[in-house]
């Protein structure tokens, strides 16, 4: 007797059922009295409290590191993370950054050239030469 | 390197000085040459503002001709007197705890020997090692608790509103009777600190202030400042018993006038010494740069009463945003974080130390020490 | 069979190629997609608003009927701008009433979609990455394709002219987030200058997700 495989039924698609955002946490790093840090910390002192307010889902962990450039990692569904040095940013665009990340669905960036991919059938099925009425040459 | 001698400074308010003014601080090598007290004014408040050890005389190789003859000792009866003082001053520091390290020995200098068969060595192989303190700064004996320094400035803030401002309304009660009773010399003095009644009797006397500001003190002024002038070896009281408590304090804020406050501190010596009292009262100093702008007794409150600035960017956060912190998805660490601290969210922690405890490898914490150094700097044996 | 009902529903463009404005004509303006922001960055185990459905079939009403729900800046963004469709011929209502119920008994169906002029040939599921980002979304809004020129089964086609009648048909897409590709290095160089130059350029693309594709019968435009 053969092994089989046990058959795939289903493929988990977000979106269709319902939503799940793929940022699950991010970790906020930053330095007390370093330079570059300072707009980070007038990030987390303006802007931080409405933009975890305003995002439930995902788990900010907002830790210093002393000595080092401030930080933002984006840890994903899937396991992968995304790090974003922010040093010597300002306020606003380290609010972009942290959009990116959440926005980000932690996949490898690669080229894709098609702009629709699918995993369903093809509606109407495949052409074939020999149903049909056939084509006169 | 030779390290600093931490010598314990004798502090006004342990020992107790009498309120004469300051005499200029000296050092040790001005004191050697200044012309030395009769051995009945050497007293524990001398010292205080002189030195704390008795000078040396300088090695005859360092002085030259004249100047050495004029701070050596002259006369057989300068001798006995500065023999006499020594031994005083050895009296005295026996019932103080500091014990001081022995004196170190001094070989003879080798142009000095007359010994014809005395050779200089050229190496330091074969030369006996004498003299030098060994452990003796290690001993914790030789550092008791009691002979650490005690400021006038207290170590401990206060930071209570209402103890702040019966703090205030004390120090300037007392510094308003000294004025009244013509004692002006004692606004620059050491003021002695005595405990509740004294605190008690002074807020019960009565301020009245004038449309220009001037205030006038009515009640028993002469029992307030026999209190506050300090006599030799009266006993010290600490200064977490000179205010009364936080509740006490508030208790007479509620039902006390508030008229006071409006006085005028325009004069430099009422506000100097007004502020003088309030630093030895609650340790609160005022910046200098805000001495300008205060006018009146509710300035000086004002001044004092603001809470003090967050010293880290963490602590700002922990105090001040609590919107940020208390939400549900917001983790907030004032400190770094570090693997340790993910292996105990994870439980991984115990196991770690629980394999390290099986193989004998780890007893305790996985923590790093701190430095050696660290202890020395904080004046730990 | 199949083949001569695709041509009888190719034959109804015959009279509204002869006249311009046919029964689906739209002017090219209100080429727009409509975004309904569904409980996008609400979490999933918080509670949502009440207001607000968590159910696409619930957020389908809202879409058509209640705009109160959607953000101002997305209502500036992408104002509803309504089909303007001209009354169908006599030809038109006959196959319609008579066809589309069969297209729409059959299982699967698709439809080309378009979103700013481009054309996206869609099933329920798939997944489109459209070649800009989009401004003003974030991951979890839900959005209403309400442009489609071809609507189909395996073997019947709606064809519009250029667009089909909104009513007929219901699409929606989920953002699901924004994608990036590797940084493209351009190098340029110029005939017998010993210098090039080096361009670079990251785009960010938004990508869809087509959450449901469903097709009214005739009596949606009243046949």
């Amino acid at each position: 007797m053969t092994i089989r495989a046990l058959e795939k039924i289903s493929v988990g698609q977000n979106g269709i059922g319902s939503f799940i955002l793929q940022c699950k946490r991010l970790d906020i790093h930053y330095c007390d009295h370093s330079g570059s840090s300072r707009g980070m910390n007038a990030f987390i002192k303006t802007h931080l409290a409405k933009f975890a307010q305003t995002h439930p889902a995902i788990e900010f962990a907002v830790s210093p590191r002393p000595r080092k450039h401030p930080v933002m990692i984006g840890h994903y569904i899937n396991g992968r993370q995304k790090s974003i040095c922010v040093a010597n940013m300002e306020p606003s665009q380290i609010l972009k950054k942290a959009e990116l990340l959440r926005d980000a669905s932690g996949d490898k960036v690669k080229r894709v050239n098609k702009p629709v991919t699918s995993v369903n059938e093809s509606v109407r099925g495949i052409w074939s030469p020999y149903h049909g009425n056939g084509m006169a040459v | 390197m030779r390290r600093i001698s931490r010598l314990g400074k004798p502090s006004g308010a342990r020992l107790a000085p009498t309120a004469r003014p300051l005499a200029p601080l000296c050092t040790p090598r001005a004191a050697a040459t200044r012309p030395s007290p009769t051995p009945a004014a050497v007293t524990i408040n001398t010292l205080r503002f002189y030195s704390s050890r008795q000078p040396e005389p300088l090695p005859a190789s360092l002085t030259s001709g004249g100047k050495s003859a004029a701070a050596a000792p002259e006369s057989v009866e300068e001798l006995a007197a500065e023999e006499l003082e020594v031994q005083q001053f050895d009296h005295q520091s026996q019932q103080r705890v500091f014990v001081p390290p022995p004196r170190p020995s001094v070989a003879e200098r080798a142009d000095t020997i007359t010994d014809t068969l005395y050779t200089p060595a050229t190496t330091a192989e074969g030369l006996e090692s004498i003299g030098g303190l060994g452990s003796w700064w290690d001993d914790p004996a030789h550092w008791p608790e009691t002979s650490d320094f005690v400021g006038f400035k207290p170590k401990h803030k206060v930071q209570e509103p209402a103890l702040l401002e019966a703090a205030v309304r004390r120090a300037l009660t007392e510094t308003l009777v000294m004025k009244q009773l013509g004692q002006e010399e004692q606004l620059t003095g050491i003021w002695g600190l005595q405990g509740k009644a004294q605190h008690d009797a002074v807020l019960a006397l009565d301020i009245r202030v004038d449309s220009d500001g001037t205030a006038t003190v009515t009640g028993d002024l002469h029992a307030v400042a026999d209190g506050l002038v300090v006599k030799d070896g009266e006993p010290n009281v600490d200064s977490a018993d000179v205010l009364p408590s936080a509740a006490e304090a508030l208790a007479w804020k509620q039902q006390a006038d508030q008229s006071w406050k409006g006085t005028s501190l325009q004069d430099a010596r009422l506000k100097f010494a007004v502020i003088k009292r309030v630093m030895q009262l609650t340790g609160q100093v005022v910046p200098d740069q805000k001495l300008a702008d205060i006018a009146t007794a509710r300035g000086l409150l004002a001044t004092l009463s603001k809470p003090p600035k967050p010293k880290t960017f963490s602590q700002e956060i922990e105090t001040k945003k609590q919107d940020l912190v208390a939400l549900p998805n917001v983790a907030f660490s004032p400190k770094r974080v570090t693997r340790g601290h993910k292996d105990q969210a994870l439980g991984r922690y115990k196991l770690i130390e629980a394999e390290f405890r099986k193989r004998d490898l780890q007893d305790g914490p996985l923590s790093v020490p701190k430095s050696r150094e660290k202890k020395h700097w904080n004046g730990e044996a | 069979m199949s083949r001569s009902l695709l041509r009888s529903l190719l034959e109804l463009r015959a009279p509204s190629t002869s006249r311009p404005a046919a029964q689906f004509r739209l002017p090219v303006r209100s080429l727009s997609t409509t975004p309904l922001r569904r409980n996008s960055p609400t979490p999933r185990n918080a509670t949502a608003p009440s207001s607000i459905p968590t159910n696409p079939a619930e957020a389908a009403s809202l879409a058509t009927e209640s705009r109160s729900q959607i953000p101002q800046a997305a209502e500036a963004l992408y104002p509803r701008i309504p089909q303007q469709v001209n009354p169908p011929t006599s030809e038109s209502r006959a196959t319609i009433a008579q066809l589309l119920p069969l297209l729409r008994t059959q299982p699967a169906h698709y439809l080309t979609a378009h979103i700013w002029g481009r054309p996206y040939l869609v099933t329920a599921g798939d997944q489109i990455r459209l070649p800009f980002k989009m401004p003003g979304v974030v991951p979890g809004d839900v959005l209403r394709l309400d442009r489609a020129s071809t609507l189909g089964s395996r073997d019947f086609t709606l064809k519009g002219s250029p667009y089909i009648d909104e009513r007929l048909f219901e699409c929606r897409a989920t953002v699901l987030g924004t994608e990036t590709e590797p940084m493209r290095i351009k190098i340029k160089t110029k005939r017998r200058q010993r210098r090039n130059k080096q361009v670079r350029s990251k785009h960010h693309f938004t990508i869809l997700r087509i959450s449901e594709v469903s097709i009214n019968g005739p009596e949606a435009v009243s046949l």
